[in-house]
């Protein structure tokens, strides 16, 4: 009898379930935060602009780091499942829920240094007259579009494909999985935290535009981290960068 | 109407005294060699395909796939279309029309695994050969006879699948597998040890990018490409997932136009692109009756070497690997399974350049070395692309697996029943006396890292 008849049943199965046993979780979690964005983001974004409401720390930092964090989690979240998949394909069974968890907190906590100028960024926002931060936001997406097309960003972009070490057990394997996130978070905050501000300020600039201006900025995310030719990908992205700032601009010069 | 005409290419070391294959082979490569860089029916064109540290490379340069499922596919590409501008170079300096590219088959032993005269003369008549190159570890082109723990493909021609890192034809790289590097067992073993035997530490066979300015380099693959078309005659299939069959890539045609081509449109050599080997039957067997799958399940770790090993040209004290006895007792709960697959893998390789050693990889080794306890070999062929990408492509890091169940059988291990511990050792494997893969210059070898050694269990 062959192996291979003698081996099948099994197996395919539970390859499938072994697959990526962690995709529906995953969407269900940034689905979910995408709905939060949905529903309190223009909120949020409208509190921050509004000049009525006064400075930007009118609304709590608290909400204002959830709601950063949110944006982390709906818009890196499909970015980092293929580093989450490796770290528990590597990761022995019985540990990957504590190391993906771990992996995760880093990852955010990591991102959460971003918010610090993301806020600045919006603070200027709420200085500018309406009628110009349009303008602002073209700003801001030109800015990114040229950082696309930079080597460190594409080095950046190398790291993010990177494997790391993961000792199997005991404290090794605690500081493996925490400086692989560390590792991994910087390469993704060297990628993406340009278009990030970008989007920050976009959104502050235009809130009523802010959700499809993130799902935009996520799905160039995805496309440049997943395609066969990343540097292509990212160039790409800065063109749909360019163009969305020309956009801002006509819609500035038409509220003139 | 006539039979369209099959090329047959032949083992260059059985051509007969009259065969001029390898005269008009030296013509091509001087005729291609004189056409300017740009041209990308050229010599150094068509080698910056496969790859190249040039700044601003030429369209299609460093498109050569390596680590993945589509290793084989490309490469067979990659050489017909070679073989049609050379064929064409040919027939422009009055060759025949139905000149075909000889292989190289080092895998019989004796004179077979030397590298063939023509290669190694630096002149033909007191004009310079276009076949030899100097930049080769110099017992190769001394004539020195090639290992057989490098030049067999057993390991690989005895895989039931083609897809999975330890199966014929490497794994799945696709969008979210860019972490992981997936060498087949054919690339590991013979192709990337041949490319770094030959290349030695700093000869162009030993890298990518330069690999292909070497004439030898497209012997050898036609031999890759030969044992790919054997291992299918004797039954086995190319992968039937349409993310193989569909992913096409671009090369140059012999007028230096791009063409496109899928992998599906490459499985069979005859049919397909109208060529066969001598020795192997022109048309493809009728598949086995029972179920010939080409994929095999996927590996569950269950255990790991506690630190990095570093080579750096010496056999290494042997590494412990223990299998988790947590995680063996889940994957038997998954599966069901009391005698899995093993596999060994050895992670996270990383160094700056190739230092032209090729380590034979052992399991439980005892002092007085066996080849029973021999698993497998590691090479380093593309470490330097591994670590830092070209052209645009994403990194993707470097791992060597082999499957070592028969092995750990006769060694008495790998049950999952029971708590299972491996010694894995490396010791380099020498090719002459006094190339520099030898012991004469192991003092300068660039360092080698290995993040850790795994083991994985498959049902």
């Amino acid at each position: 009898m062959s192996f291979a008849a003698v081996a099948w049943p099994v197996p395919r199965a539970w390859a499938s379930r072994q697959k990526n046993p962690i995709t529906l979780p995953a969407a269900v979690v940034v689905g979910a935060a995408w709905i939060g964005l949905a529903l309190f983001g223009h909120e949020l974004h409208q509190g921050l602009s509004d000049e009525h409401h006064g400075p930007a720390s009118f609304v709590s930092p608290v909400v204002r780091a959830a709601a950063w964090a949110l944006m982390i989690v709906a818009m890196m979240g499909p970015v980092v499942l293929s580093a989450v998949t490796f770290l528990r394909a590597n990761t022995l069974s019985w540990r990957r829920g504590r190391a993906t968890v771990q992996f995760l907190l880093v990852y955010v906590l990591m991102w959460m240094t971003v918010a610090v100028p993301a806020w600045m960024l919006e603070a200027e926002v709420n200085r500018v007259d309406s009628p110009y931060r349009p303008v602002v936001a073209a700003g801001a997406l030109l800015v990114a579009a040229g950082w696309q097309t930079t080597g460190l960003k594409h080095l950046a972009l190398d790291d993010c494909h990177r494997p790391h070490t993961l000792p199997p057990r005991g404290w090794r394997a605690m500081k493996g999985v925490g400086s692989f996130a560390v590792r991994h978070a910087w390469a993704c905050i060297r990628t993406c935290a340009p278009l990030m501000l970008a989007v920050a300020v976009a959104a502050a600039s235009i809130p009523a535009a802010h959700l499809p201006i993130m799902a935009a900025a996520a799905g160039g995310m995805v496309f440049e981290r997943r395609s066969r030719h990343p540097r292509k990908a990212a160039r790409m992205v800065a063109i749909a960068l360019v163009i969305t700032a020309t956009a801002c601009l006509l819609l500035a010069g038409g509220s003139d | 109407m006539s039979a369209p005409t099959i090329h047959v290419r032949k083992d260059v070391w059985k051509l007969d005294a009259s065969d001029r294959t390898l005269q008009w082979y030296a013509k091509a490569v001087e005729v291609m060699q004189a056409r300017p860089a740009t041209d990308p029916t050229s010599w150094a064109y068509q080698a910056a395909i496969h790859g190249t540290d040039a700044d601003r490379p030429p369209s299609l340069s460093n498109s050569c796939m390596h680590g993945t499922w589509y290793f084989l596919s490309w490469h067979r590409m990659y050489v017909y279309r070679f073989e049609q501008i050379a064929r064409a170079a040919v027939v422009e300096a009055g060759g025949p029309q139905e000149w075909a590219l000889p292989y190289w088959n080092y895998g019989i032993e004796g004179e077979s695994a030397t590298l063939h005269p023509a290669f190694r003369q630096p002149t033909v008549d007191g004009r310079p050969n276009p076949l030899y190159v100097a930049r080769r570890n110099p017992p190769v082109n001394d004539g020195v006879e090639l290992p057989s723990q490098i030049t067999s493909a057993e390991q690989a021609l005895a895989r039931q699948f083609f897809t999975g890192s330890t199966e014929f034809g490497g794994g799945i790289t696709d969008a979210d597998g860019r972490f992981f590097a997936e060498t087949g067992q054919l690339e590991a073993t013979p192709h990337n040890v041949i490319h770094v035997a030959v290349g030695g530490r700093s000869g162009w066979m030993s890298n990518p990018e330069t690999a292909a300015l070497d004439p030898i380099f497209w012997l050898h693959h036609a031999n890759i490409d030969r044992l790919w078309a054997l291992w299918d005659s004797n039954g086995h299939k190319a992968p039937e997932d349409l993310r193989w069959i569909d992913q096409q890539f671009e090369l140059f045609d012999v007028d230096g136009n791009t063409v496109t081509q899928r992998c599906g449109d490459v499985t069979d050599t005859v049919e397909q692109l109208g060529y066969g080997y001598d020795g192997l039957p022109s048309r493809q067997p009728e598949r086995r009756a029972e179920a010939q799958v080409s994929e095999g399940g996927e590996p569950e770790f269950v255990g790991a070497s506690e630190s990095a090993v570093v080579l750096t040209g010496r056999a290494t004290e042997p590494v412990v690997v223990d299998v988790d006895q947590r995680a063996q007792q889940s994957f038997r709960r998954a599966t069901g399974e009391t005698s899995p697959r093993i596999q060994l893998s050895v992670e996270n390789i990383e160094g700056e350049q190739n230092p032209g050693t090729i380590y034979a990889i052992y399991v439980h080794l005892p002092e007085d070395p066996s080849d029973e306890h021999y698993v497998g070999n590691l090479s380093f062929f593309g470490i330097e692309r591994a670590m830092h990408p070209r052209g645009d492509e994403p990194g993707h890091g470097m791992r060597v697996a082999v499957d070592i169940t028969d092995v750990a059988r006769r060694m008495g291990v790998g049950s999952s029943e029971e708590a299972a511990r491996f010694a894995v050792t490396f010791r380099p494997i020498e090719v002459g006396s006094a190339g520099d893969t030898g012991s004469a210059r192991r003092e300068a070898l660039p360092e080698v890292t290995i993040g850790r050694i795994s083991i994985s269990y498959t049902a």
